[in-house]
C-alpha cells in the first residue's frame, strides 16, 4: 500500500498513537523514511504520545531489573569441541576431588552409585576412542546402557583411585583425538559432535554427582554451556521427528537466556531450510534447556514460554531429550 | 539520577551499547524502567504482562543499540514508541482482553514513581494539562487510542463517529497539544 501527502496527513495522528491497522502503519513507515519534513512531523506527535505515558511512571517489581540484566547476556562464542570437553573435564575432577567413600556409595539420579557412575564415563569413553576408526559402531543411548551394565562388574573390586585413573585414561585419549581429520566419525558421529557430546555428558553427571552427595560444583564456563546448547539446538529437528512430532514448513526461534546464551533460528523438520518468519519463538534458560536435552528435567519443570505456535514450542522442548542416555 | 536533558547522554549511552557495555544497560534501565513499566502497565493493566514488554523493550535495545538513531528522535520516544507498540499488541491480543477483565476487578492501585526526574515530571504534568484543555471529543479519540489500545477504527466505533472523524480528532489534538508546549517553550521533544 503506498500512501500520498494527503493519506498520510489524514493517518499521523492515529499512526503516532499506534492506531492504524498493520498495513496502513507500514505504509507510513515506508513514507517516513522516504519524506524527511513527514518524519519531522510524525516525530513531534510521537513525541507528545511517548509524553502521554510519563505521567504513570511506576517502579517496577526489583526483580525485573535482575531479570532483566541476568537476560541481556554478553554473546559469547563457542569453543573448539576439545576445549569444551577439557573444561568440563576439569570441572568434573574438582568435583570427584572432594568426594569422600562414603559419597561413592549415594545413588545417583540415573540409578548408578557415584562410584559406578564414574566408572561408566570412563567406559563410554573407551567406546568412542575404540569406535574413532570404525564406521560401523553406531553409539546411541542403547547401547551405552549395554555396555555400562555388561562391563561395569570388571571394576566391582577396584579401589577408587584406580577407577580415577581409568577415568583420566580414557579422557586422555579422547581428547586426543581432536588431532585426527575433521571427517574421522566417532561413534558414528562427527568428530567434533562426538567430543561435544562427551562434555555434555560429563556436564551433566558432574551435575548428577553434585545433587546426590550435596557437593557443590564449580560454576559452568559460559563459552562451554554455548558450545553444548548449539548441539543441542542442532539436535531439534531430528529430536522432534523421533518423538513422532511432523512440523514440515515450519521454523522456529530458540532464544536460550543465561550466560552462554544465544539465538537460533532453526527448521522444525530436518530435510528442509528454516524459514525466514519463525512460527514460534521459544524462550528458554539454558541451563535448564540443557537439563531438559539430558533428559533431567521433566518438560513441565522447564520454565519456558513460546510465542506463536504454543504447541510446536511446547513439542521442542517435549522432544528434546530424544537421544539423551544413562 | 542523571541528567537525561543533554542529548550527549544519549549518544553517550548508546555507544556504551554498542560496544556491549553492560552498565550501559543498567544506566538506561534505571533512567526509564518505571516510565516504560508504567506506560506497559497502564496500556495492558496487568503488572506481569507489563513486567515482560518491560523486559523485552530493554532486550530489544540491548540486542539492537543501532535502531536506535540519536539523529532521528530522543530516547525517551524511541522507548515509549516500543513500549507502546508492544503493549497495543498485547491487549489486542484475545488473552490480553481477558487479563483486562480481571484488572477491572482488582482493587490494588498501582503506586506512583516518586523518583521519576523531575524535569521528566514537571513536563509530564504539562502534558497532562495540555491533554485536559483538549475539547473533550479530541482527548475522548486521543485517549481510547493511547491508553485502550483501540485503532481508530475502533476508537469510530466506540464514540459512534466516522472513521475519517476519529482519525483527524487524534492528528488535531496531539498537534494541539505539541503547540501549546511549543508556545510556552517547553522543548518537549529534549526533556
Amino acid at each position: 500500500m503506498d500512501v500520498t501527502r494527503s493519506e498520510f496527513q489524514d493517518l499521523v495522528g492515529a499512526y503516532a498513537l499506534d492506531a492504524c491497522d498493520p498495513e496502513e502503519a507500514a505504509a507510513i513507515d515506508a513514507y517516513v523514511a522516504e519524506h524527511a519534513d513527514a518524519a519531522a512531523e510524525a516525530e513531534r506527535l510521537r513525541d507528545v504520545a511517548a509524553w502521554l505515558g510519563a505521567a504513570g511512571a511506576l517502579h517496577p517489581p526489583v526483580a525485573l531489573r535482575d531479570r532483566l540484566l541476568a537476560a541481556a547476556v554478553l554473546p559469547v562464542e563457542p569453543l573448539p569441541p576439545a576445549d569444551a570437553l577439557r573444561r568440563e573435564t576439569a570441572r568434573f575432577d574438582l568435583l570427584l576431588d572432594s568426594l569422600d567413600d562414603h559419597d561413592l556409595e549415594r545413588p545417583t539420579e540415573n540409578g548408578l552409585t557415584v562410584r559406578d557412575l564414574v566408572t561408566h564415563v570412563a567406559i563410554v569413553d573407551e567406546a568412542f576412542v575404540a569406535s574413532a576408526d570404525d564406521a560401523s559402531v553406531f553409539i546411541d543411548a542403547a547401547s551405552v546402557e549395554r555396555m555400562t551394565h555388561a562391563r561395569l562388574p570388571e571394576a566391582a573390586d577396584w579401589t577408587f583411585a584406580q577407577i580415577r585413573e581409568r577415568t583420566r585414561a580414557a579422557r586422555e585419549s579422547l581428547v586426543a583425538l581432536e588431532g585426527r581429520p575433521a571427517e574421522t566419525r566417532v561413534g558414528g558421529y562427527a568428530l567434533a559432535s562426538a567430543l561435544v557430546i562427551r562434555a555434555f555428558e560429563t556436564w551433566t553427571h558432574c551435575h548428577d554427582i553434585a545433587l546426590a552427595t550435596g557437593k557443590p560444583e564449580v560454576d559452568v564456563e559460559a563459552p562451554v554451556m554455548r558450545t553444548m546448547a548449539e548441539l543441542a539446538v542442532q539436535t531439534l529437528p531430528l529430536a522432534l521427528a523421533a518423538r513422532g512430532y511432523s512440523y514440515p514448513g515450519r521454523t522456529a526461534r530458540v532464544v536460550m537466556t543465561g550466560p552462554g546464551g544465544g539465538d537460533w533460528t532453526i527448521s522444525c523438520d530436518a530435510t528442509e531450510a528454516a524459514g525466514a518468519v519463525p512460527d514460534v519463538v521459544l524462550r528458554v534458560p539454558i541451563v535448564e534447556f540443557c537439563r531438559r536435552f539430558a533428559d533431567r528435567l521433566a518438560v513441565d519443570d522447564v520454565p519456558f514460554e513460546a510465542d506463536g505456535d504454543t504447541d510446536l514450542g511446547r513439542a521442542l522442548v517435549d522432544a528434546a531429550p530424544a537421544f539423551a542416555g544413562l | 539520577m542523571v541528567d537525561t536533558a543533554s542529548g550527549e547522554w544519549e549518544l553517550a549511552v548508546r555507544d556504551r551499547l554498542v560496544a556491549r557495555d553492560h552498565n550501559a544497560l543498567s544506566d538506561l534501565y534505571d533512567q526509564f524502567g518505571s516510565y516504560v513499566f508504567g506506560l506497559a502497565a497502564r496500556v495492558i493493566g496487568d503488572r506481569h504482562a507489563a513486567e515482560d514488554v518491560t523486559q523485552e523493550v530493554f532486550l530489544s535495545l540491548w540486542e539492537r543499540p543501532e535502531a536506535f538513531e540519536p539523529a532521528r528522535g530522543r530516547l525517551r520516544t524511541f522507548l515509549g514508541t516500543l513500549a507502546h507498540r508492544r503493549a497495543v499488541d498485547v491487549v489486542r491480543r484475545e488473552e490480553a482482553r481477558r487479563r483486562r477483565a480481571a484488572r477491572d476487578a482488582a482493587t490494588t492501585m498501582p503506586i506512583p514513581d516518586v523518583g521519576e526526574l523531575a524535569m521528566a515530571i514537571v513536563t509530564a504534568e504539562q502534558v497532562r494539562a495540555e491533554v485536559n484543555r483538549l475539547p473533550a471529543d479530541q482527548r475522548a479519540a486521543i485517549e481510547l487510542a493511547y491508553f485502550g489500545g483501540r485503532t481508530y477504527r475502533q476508537v469510530a466505533a466506540e464514540l459512534g463517529i466516522p472513521e475519517g472523524t476519529a482519525k483527524s480528532r487524534m492528528r488535531l489534538g496531539l498537534g494541539r497539544i505539541a503547540q501549546a508546549l511549543e508556545a510556552q517553550g517547553v522543548d518537549f521533544a529534549w526533556t
